[in-house]
């Protein structure tokens, strides 16, 4: 295992609010590493203390299991809320200006301004560009020094659904690559589609971490509608069932579910030699938004 | 260094705010001066007298004379000292250098060589317009032309010493239009206070005041007595003494603060 970033009971107060509360994870090289929870969750605040302008109140981190520091940043790559640049330079000076900072010399100014097709705009000024080409540029200077890591935040909030595409599909490039990627989101279904481990916050607490299909594991993520002629019976025979876990009815039918998962023609092979036909038999996978709610609401 | 200087450079070349008002400095500045000895003095009972009577512009009292005029410009450099630094919070670009890899101690050690460097070229300039009223006003090889000139080095340390006081109020606050009210409010009045009630000397030490003492009026000078001015030696130690009190809290400000 090698861990590009490590997290040890990092905490963040503002006055009374625990923030961020005793977090603890780690990242491995390689990874696409997703930071999931609600607004307010403390996404933000846990990587304004990873990038050094937030000071931790408890706790400590690392970045290639070295101290922080600015050389480890100049590593990395990143984007914090929004993306902030002088308005009245160009996309291209103040990339130059990012590269400066870095010190990675200017000679990718150009690939990484065409890797987010914005190279035909270079040379217009920053306050000039849509919200999406703003976004846009903060990814091509997170780029500009070939970071280890990627870390990004929210890197689709209030883009249209062509810029989310476009964003996603630069993600996924960088992602291939090999990049190690971090990636803060308050949408589960972005988290989803690009993470392969996630860490799900809430009110600064870390509630799970681990692979994104265990989030799965952990919440028996499958579901049975079933429903039959005889529903009173339909459910006595379910309940005695070795695997349930919980029957509640819904519509004209029942919803179970499984401490295991359940194949659906053994369950109505079951349900036949006790003597029950079904009318309906549908196993259901949560989606992941499902599992979030109802991990987040447990922790209430 | 280069790498900080390359830093600020980029912002302030494209800042068309910037290159107005020191183009408007420096041409207000180059007219004051040659204009400075055709001012009608109006010197109370006595009634109006033209300054050009004392010729305020030969050697050596040229140093002095300008200097002090180059002082009232240095309000001019203290916006601009003020905006560079407050438009680094506004655009968050602080922020982002910060997660870009740049030190809280590096961008400190930037906004410092920008007020170095915007110094000493002003004192380069006032040094070159005094070079020329100097020699003009001057009957030739009466006195050496580099009496009086300690003075360019006072109007050095007096500038630096103002911007350095700017730079800390933009920190400070960290928007532009406070920080120039409190810093107006702080040099003009607020500092001025405890002197004005108590008339202790001590508070002529404040750093707005011993900034202003450095350079003194000429005016008085002339009316009441005729001796070559002497370069306050107390206001120079206390200057320098505040410029490394205002950098080092500006750093303290800057080093600890969540951005």
């Amino acid at each position: 295992m090698n861990p590009v970033l490590t997290l040890s009971n990092l905490s963040k107060n503002f006055g009374n609010l625990k923030a961020v509360n005793s977090v603890t994870f780690s990242v491995e090289k390689g990874s696409v590493f997703g930071i999931l929870g609600p607004n307010g969750s403390g996404k933000t605040t846990t990587l304004g203390m990873l990038l050094g302008v937030l000071q931790p109140s408890g706790g400590n981190f690392s970045w290639f299991g070295e101290a922080p520091s600015a050389a480890s940043l100049k590593r990395i790559g990143a984007i914090l809320e929004t993306p902030n640049f002088y308005p009245y330079l160009s996309g291209k000076a103040n990339l130059k200006l990012v590269a400066a900072i870095k010190e990675c010399g200017e000679d990718r100014i150009e690939e990484v301004l065409r890797q987010v097709n914005l190279l035909d705009r270079a040379k217009d000024k920053f306050r000039t560009y849509s919200l999406g080409m703003k976004q846009r540029l903060a990814l091509a200077a997170a780029l500009l020094n070939e970071p280890e890591v990627l870390v990004l935040d929210e890197p689709t909030n209030g883009l249209d659904p062509q810029g989310i595409a476009e964003v996603r599909e630069v993600i996924g490039q960088i992602a291939d690559s090999g990049t190690t990627i971090l990636l803060a989101s308050h949408l589960l279904d972005e988290v989803e589609k690009v993470c392969r481990e996630v860490a799900i916050l809430k009110k600064g607490e870390l509630l799970y971490c681990g692979p994104v299909e265990g989030v799965s594991n952990d919440l028996s993520a499958q579901y049975v509608e079933l429903s039959a002629d005889d529903l009173k019976a339909l459910e006595q025979v379910l309940s005695k069932h070795p695997q349930i876990m919980r029957i509640t009815p819904r519509d004209k039918g029942l919803i179970a579910t499984f401490t295991e998962t359940i194949h659906g023609g053994d369950l109505n092979g079951y349900l036949f030699q006790q003597g029950i036909v079904l009318n309906h038999l549908a196993v259901r996978q949560k989606s992941l938004e499902a599992q979030f709610l109802e991990l987040t609401n447990k922790n209430q | 260094m280069m790498r900080l200087l390359k830093i600020e450079w980029i912002p302030i070349r494209h800042n068309k705010s910037i290159w107005i008002m020191l183009g408007l400095y420096m041409v207000l500045f180059a007219l004051l001066s040659y204009a400075f000895d055709k001012f009608e003095f109006n010197a109370g009972g006595e009634g109006a007298m033209l300054l050009s009577q004392f010729n305020l512009l030969k050697f050596p009292d040229v140093w002095p004379n300008l200097a002090y005029l180059g002082s009232f410009f240095n309000l001019i450099l203290a916006f601009i000292v003020i905006m560079l630094v407050t438009n680094e919070f506004s655009y968050r670009t602080l922020r982002q250098h910060l997660i870009d890899g740049l030190t809280r101690v590096e961008f400190l050690a930037g906004k410092l060589m920008v007020i170095g460097v915007l110094s000493l070229t002003l004192t380069v300039f006032l040094g070159i317009i005094s070079l020329i009223l100097g020699s003009v006003n001057s009957p030739s090889g009466a006195i050496p032309w580099t009496e009086g000139s300690e003075f360019l080095g006072a109007f050095f340390i007096q500038t630096l010493g103002y911007l350095v006081m700017a730079m800390f109020f933009g920190l400070l606050l960290r928007k532009a239009i406070f920080s120039i009210g409190l810093f107006l409010l702080y040099s003009w009045l607020i500092e001025n206070l405890p002197g004005w009630i108590t008339g202790f000397e001590i508070f002529d030490y404040l750093p707005g005041n011993a900034m202003d003492e450095l350079i003194p009026s000429p005016f008085t000078r002339y009316l009441v007595s005729e001796t070559a001015p002497q370069l306050p030696l107390a206001s120079l130690v206390a200057t320098v003494v505040w410029i490394g009190v205002f950098a080092g809290a500006s750093y303290l400000l800057i080093s600890k603060r969540d951005l």
